[in-house]
């Protein structure tokens, strides 16, 4: 995993808990992640595991929660840091629709030994929400809740998504159902 | 006052940025090695396309070209830089295919031969194909022009087209030498003959004048013109006042022979220079049959029905080998089917004009082609006859100089035992005419 999502982790919980918190965290952690992490670095899936693990541990926050938490403050993030991954995509649907094609495709260009999530999107036809399929050896898809809450926000829309199926659950890919409604302004 | 979270900080940020220089090094280094590859590829690119021995040129969608190597500036006779940014099809002479430019390809070309045109004018014949150059999207937004230069392809072609002629006459001198010697030799019979009567209408003319001496001085003559007249009987005065003219009118026959069939040789065997002319094709016809008597004059009787036609653009040599392969062919077709027996076959000559282009057919009832030889019959080297009459390549090149050359056609009609006809069909126009299928 890209030393960036670190950071981002980095910053969720001095954001959420502070400073102290987190030097806890770090330190409850194995020698080898003392040290840090760099953004262009590339680390262990693992150690962003036993990071989620010892923070759940010291903040008393379920798993699930705190990974869907993450993966709604990590998308805002990453737009600000890569912009042009984005450019041109004018709301959610169309967001996510390009995520495998587009937006991963611009990411390995900047890190090339990134590996990526599959997403794929089925065509909507007449309805307002989309069924969007994600898979990865990672099975992160409390985070990738998260970040269909961040879709929403970025384009100023609310985000109802339910979960059809789960590879926690033994299925091949993980099935959600998501729609963007826009917000009535109130009178 | 030591604060270890922040010493810690502090270690963590020092460490990250160690590592990050670290990261750095790495990635310059690895961006260095992948610029020298670059360099490499580049480089080991442009020497391979140096290399090659056609001319390149890479053009866009609007026919301008964008990159040439070496060989198209040496063919061309323009340095490179002023060859990017030319209309690619400015580099041909139009022809009667489409012209390589602003069009979307989306196929490779066949090759087709060209004239490119050097910047000093000079028209160079060339091979030239054109293919697509597709984007990463599967698009074609430039295609990539590959140009041979074939001017010493033509020149062996010539000479060996050249050599061929010759060698075909080469097979015919024996029976060419045997057409001129039947002349020579009552030229010679008959001036033999004028020789001897000459010595006597001598004698006999000075009997003559003594006797008119003798009447001018009053003289008796009688004895003298009885002698006369026995020497008259003795020289055979008839016979020789009867052939002497007749020898005359044979010598004067003979060398007028002589002379036709001397001068259609050396027409026959004068390389022409590789340009197309205006060719008679009836005259051409009567010379081959001139050229070639000695190869049927004792199995086949000739006809030619050769009609109105007008003289078609095509490349001389070749015509009148065209006609000799095919003359000489029927006449072995009909010794074959004929031999010893005495009998004496047909070949017909007839030139008719069809719209567009003159149609040529050689008849005879030789042989006849079996069905599965017809199409081999064409192929180089490959021959029926025995060794010594023939080496195989008449047809095939009878096939390459109608079809190719002249962009002719040629069809075949035969049956065993009955005989075959060669149809050959040539644009009055020479090659570019399109024929119907």
């Amino acid at each position: 995993m890209k030393g960036v999502i670190f950071n981002i982790l980095e910053e969720f919980i001095l954001d959420g808990w502070g400073r102290e918190a987190f030097e806890d965290i770090l330190l409850s952690c194995p020698v080898h992640m003392h040290e840090g992490h760099v953004a262009p670095g590339t680390y262990a899936d693992a150690d962003m595991v036993t990071i989620v693990q010892k923070t759940c541990e010291r903040l008393k926050v379920s798993p699930a929660d705190a990974l869907t938490a993450f993966g709604r403050f990590m998308f805002p993030r990453l737009v600000a840091r890569y912009p042009q991954v984005v450019e041109g995509i004018s709301d959610p649907y169309q967001l996510l629709e390009q995520i495998d094609d587009v937006i991963h495709v611009e990411v390995c260009k900047l890190m090339p030994d990134a590996v990526t999530p599959r997403v794929r999107c089925e065509p909507m036809g007449d309805s307002d929400e989309m069924t969007v399929r994600y898979q990865s050896s990672r099975k992160l898809c409390e985070v990738f809740a998260g970040l269909l809450q961040g879709v929403g926000e970025q384009y100023g829309r609310t985000t109802e998504y339910r979960q059809l199926s789960c590879m926690h659950e033994g299925s091949d890919c993980c099935v959600f159902k998501v729609r963007f409604p826009i917000e009535e302004s109130g009178i | 006052m030591s604060d270890s979270p922040t010493l810690a900080r502090l270690a963590r940020a020092e460490r990250k940025v160690q590592l990050l220089e670290s990261m750095i090094e790495e990635k310059t280094r690895d961006l260095y090695i992948a610029m020298r590859k670059l360099e490499n590829s580049a480089r080991e690119l442009s020497q391979v396309t140096s290399a090659v021995p056609a001319a390149i040129l890479v053009f866009g969608r609007d026919g301008f070209i964008s990159l040439a190597n070496e060989t198209a500036e040496r063919l061309l006779g323009q340095p490179t830089r002023t060859l990017i940014g030319r209309d690619v099809a400015a580099l041909f002479v139009p022809g009667a295919e489409p012209v390589f430019g602003a069009q979307q390809l989306t196929a490779t070309t066949p090759a087709q031969e060209r004239i490119c045109v050097s910047t000093t004018g000079e028209h160079i014949p060339v091979l030239a194909s054109c293919a697509p150059i597709h984007n990463g999207k599967g698009q074609c937004e430039r295609s990539v022009a590959v140009i041979f230069d074939i001017r010493e392809r033509r020149r062996l072609e010539l000479e060996l087209r050249h050599s061929q002629k010759l060698e075909a006459v080469g097979r015919l001198a024996a029976g060419v030498a045997h057409e001129i010697n039947t002349p020579v030799q009552f030229v010679n019979d008959s001036i033999h003959f004028l020789h001897e009567s000459s010595h006597d209408l001598s004698a006999l003319l000075t009997r003559y004048q003594s006797i008119a001496k003798r009447v001018e001085e009053g003289r008796p003559v009688s004895e003298l013109i009885e002698e006369t007249r026995e020497f008259e009987q003795e020289i055979d005065l008839e016979y020789i006042s009867g052939n002497g003219p007749m020898a005359f009118d044979r010598s004067i026959e003979g060398l007028d022979r002589v002379t036709s069939i001397v001068r259609t040789l050396k027409e026959f065997s004068h390389p022409d220079g590789g340009m197309m002319e205006r060719v008679d094709l009836n005259g051409g016809v009567n010379s081959v049959l001139v050229i070639a008597h000695n190869e049927y004059k004792y199995v086949a009787d000739v006809v030619s029905d050769l009609g109105e036609i007008p003289n078609i653009l095509a490349h001389r040599g070749e015509i009148n080998q065209v006609l000799l392969n095919l003359v000489v062919n029927a006449a072995h077709a009909i010794a074959d089917r004929v031999g010893e027996s005495g009998e004496r076959g047909n070949i017909r000559i007839a030139t008719r004009c069809e719209g567009e282009y003159v149609h040529l057919t050689v008849s005879d009832n030789g042989t006849g082609v079996p069905v599965h030889l017809r199409e081999r019959i064409f192929e180089p080297f490959f021959t029926t006859k025995t060794v010594g009459r023939g080496t195989g390549q008449g047809l095939a090149s009878v096939r390459a100089m109608v079809i190719e050359r002249h962009q002719g056609r040629i069809a075949l009609d035969s049956e065993v035992g009955k005989g075959t006809t060669m149809h050959i069909r040539l644009p009055i126009a020479g090659a570019q005419v399109v024929l119907p299928t």
